[in-house]
């Protein structure tokens, strides 16, 4: 085993973080009330030493006492006062053997009646002594004189007395020491309780730091208590910063890398400002990372608003929000698309539809999406249009459609019919392939004008013969409604640059319209006014005219007016919108004034001397 | 002067007609900026009617475009008479519009 590898081992059995200072804590308490428990029983043999000392004083100078007296009582052989003074000192001084035995044999005073020899004294014994016995037992003091009877002998003394240790002060000596060691130990639970609170933070980091090296990033997990001190609000401080890098680390690396860079100042970020598409990049704290400036001219909020705000402030569609939020979960990894009505300013008007497109994205912070946002209210106006020209076209031409049909069948049926009415069915048909014919071809010049397909070919144009012709043309179907048709023109008409034909279908169709409208009885006038820079065709009629609410609407496609007296007239609805795009081709336009009942004017304005 | 407002589609045209000078050339600007905003950029000018601009103008088209392209939009000049072209071209500012021989070409961009 290495040296590292057994330090690791080693240092894996030591205390820790929180548990050092509990260790420590609880060492010092142990020495301390060891060294309580010590004093303690220093204290109790010393007291027990000087109460044996004190006792073995006490019997030893009663035994002097009694033997001084003892040689002069038995030198007179007063033995009763000696056995009464022996009583009375055994009383006094707790002793428990006062014993004066005489040489040879015989105990002459004793606290036990019973081991008195009875009869007088002796006048005369023997000096030998009888060696005295072992020492006193266990907690006994016990003294011995030789007590030396003048003229008459020796006798023994013998004293005992038990050695008594006062409970009382031996309970106050032991509670003494317990109450300083109590107080020792609250001590020292509020130094540990300040040591550990100081040391909370230090063990919290070193925690945190154990985390780190495990590979924890997450600033929230690796954030310690700030209540545990200044040093922890310095090491939160210190991993806010270190996030804030990271990110801003991220940040960079992921606009280097994707070429997204929200400043200024590289190719990257003026190629993304330059796209006409918003873009925006969300990140998966629901967070708006990046936003070019047609993100914020489409969701209509500052660019600078939109860079690191809440997605659902950026993006009120919830369902957009779902799907962005699908994206960064991982549920979609595809792109997907939705198209919303984006409402105007104060949300009063619909400024457009815009297209959502949500693609999820690798980035180098974690899982991204990817918003591009796209104006397609164009487009969709354009849809709309072609589904309604499909759909009148498709009805226009059903009916005299239908009508030639019909008539044809007619002519094929076998049965005999009048001439008269051959003859009639035969006109039908005609005058409606002619209605076919000119329907069709006026589709044709709207789709060719939308599509930008229309050929123009620039030429000179002479209104003051165009125009002769037109009346020409009409004239016969102004006859046959009685209507006063007329044609002013000045002495002198400029000659205006454009294509002849799509200028004379521009004025047929208008003078077409006056007549179409214009109730029998009635009058139709064609006048000029010219000026230097522009020539001005007026139509007026005396027909059933146009309300003003109409006046616009008439120049759209294949609108037809809600008048009912209009309804039961045939007509595309093409022709003025035909003649308007004509005109504005040209350079110029058409304009209508017009009340209901009283007739219109139709003013064809074209400007001189230039054509698109 | 006078500035008329169309609707092609869903497109705004606004035609201005007048030199686009002094005091005028601000109301021009407000309004670019009024339909800008109302139409999230679907903004065409029609400059057929405009003789010619001063300085003020050229400045407020100069405005206008870098306006726009900073949503990465920009001006759609349409029509524009010789006059102004020139202008724009002597000063150098011809790059800062998308230029359309006429507004059905202006509005066909947006397809």
């Amino acid at each position: 085993m290495g040296t590292g590898k057994l330090k690791r081992r080693v240092g894996r059995l030591l205390p820790t973080g929180d548990s050092v200072i509990a260790w420590a804590g609880l060492s010092v308490a142990g020495v301390v009330l060891s060294m309580l428990a010590a004093f303690a029983w220093w204290a109790m043999q010393s007291h027990r030493g000087g109460v044996e000392h004190a006792r073995r004083e006490q019997v030893n100078a009663v035994a002097s006492l009694m033997a001084h007296n003892a040689a002069v009582l038995l030198g007179g052989s007063d033995v009763a006062a000696l056995r009464s003074l022996a009583a009375t000192a055994s009383a006094e001084n707790g002793l428990t053997v006062c014993r004066l035995t005489l040489a040879g044999g015989g105990v002459v005073v004793s606290l036990s009646a019973s081991e008195v020899a009875t009869g007088p004294l002796p006048e005369r014994w023997q000096h030998a002594l009888e060696a005295p016995e072992a020492g006193a037992p266990a907690g006994v003091v016990r003294a011995v004189r030789t007590v030396p009877i003048a003229g008459r002998g020796s006798a023994l003394l013998e004293v005992e007395g038990p050695i008594e240790y006062p409970f009382a002060t031996a309970w106050e000596a032991q509670a003494t020491v317990a109450a300083i060691g109590l107080v020792g130990l609250c001590v020292l639970w509020l130094v540990y309780r300040g040591l550990r609170r100081r040391l909370g933070a230090l063990s919290a980091i070193r925690w945190a730091l154990a985390s780190v090296a495990q590979g924890e990033r997450s600033g929230d997990a690796l954030g310690v208590r700030e209540d545990l001190g200044p040093e922890a609000s310095q090491w939160n401080t210190l991993l806010t910063t270190l996030d804030a890098l990271r990110r801003r680390s991220v940040e960079e690396r992921m606009n280097e890398v994707g070429g997204l860079r929200e400043g200024r100042g590289s190719d990257a970020a003026a190629t993304c400002d330059a796209l006409w598409m918003g873009v925006l990049v969300v990140d998966d704290r629901l967070s708006v990372r990046l936003a070019n400036g047609a993100a914020g001219a489409l969701l209509q909020r500052r660019r600078e608003d939109l860079a690191g705000a809440d997605l659902a402030k950026a993006v009120a569609s919830a369902e957009v929000v779902g799907l962005i939020k699908s994206a960064l979960s991982g549920d979609a990894r595809q792109r997907r698309a939705v198209e919303l009505k984006a409402a105007g300013e104060g949300g009063r008007a619909e400024a457009g539809v815009l297209r959502f497109t949500i693609k999820p994205m690798a980035g180098g912070a974690g899982r991204q999406a990817l918003v591009v946002i796209e104006d397609v209210t164009q487009q969709r106006v354009a849809d709309e249009s072609r589904n309604g020209f499909v759909a009148a076209a498709t009805h226009e031409l059903r009916t005299p459609l239908t009508n030639i049909r019909l008539y044809i069948d007619e002519l094929l049926d076998p049965a005999p019919k009048e001439a008269r009415a051959q003859e009639a069915a035969i006109n039908v048909i005609s005058h409606e392939a002619r209605r076919l014919e000119r329907i069709v071809s006026d589709m044709l010049s709207v789709s060719e004008i939308e599509a930008g397909s229309m050929a123009m070919h620039k030429d000179d144009v002479r209104l003051d013969t165009l125009l002769p012709e037109l009346e020409e043309d009409y004239r016969a179907q102004a006859s046959e409604k009685h209507i006063r048709l007329t044609l002013e023109l000045p002495p002198k008409v400029p000659v205006v640059q454009g294509d002849r034909d799509k200028l004379a279908l521009a004025l047929h169709n208008v003078l077409g319209n006056a007549l179409k409208y214009t109730p029998e009885g009635g009058r139709v006038s064609v006048s000029v006014t010219a000026d230097p820079k522009r020539v001005d065709v007026s139509v007026s009629d005396s027909g059933i005219g146009v309300s003003p609410d109409e006046q616009e609407l008439i120049f759209q496609k294949f609108y037809r007016s809600k008048d009912a007296r209009v309804r039961t007239i045939t007509g595309s609805g093409l022709g003025l919108a035909l003649a308007r795009e004509v005109v504005r081709r040209h350079g110029g336009d058409i304009t209508v004034q017009s009340q209901v009942d009283q007739g219109s004017t139709f003013v064809v304005s074209i400007p001189v001397g230039r054509a698109a | 002067m006078e500035i008329q407002e169309r609707a092609q589609g869903a497109v705004t045209v606004l035609k201005p007609v007048g030199p686009l000078c002094a005091d005028d050339a601000d109301g021009f600007r407000s309004r670019c900026m009024e339909a800008t905003a109302r139409t999230l950029g679907r903004l065409v000018v029609d400059a057929s009617a405009v003789p010619y601009a001063d300085s003020r103008g050229l400045e407020v088209l100069l405005e206008l475009s870098e306006a726009l392209g900073q949503a990465g939009q920009s001006l759609k000049l349409c029509a524009a008479t010789e006059t102004v072209r020139e202008a724009l071209e002597l000063t150098e500012l011809s790059h800062l519009a998308e230029h359309y021989e006429d507004v059905p070409s202006g509005v066909r961009s947006f397809l």
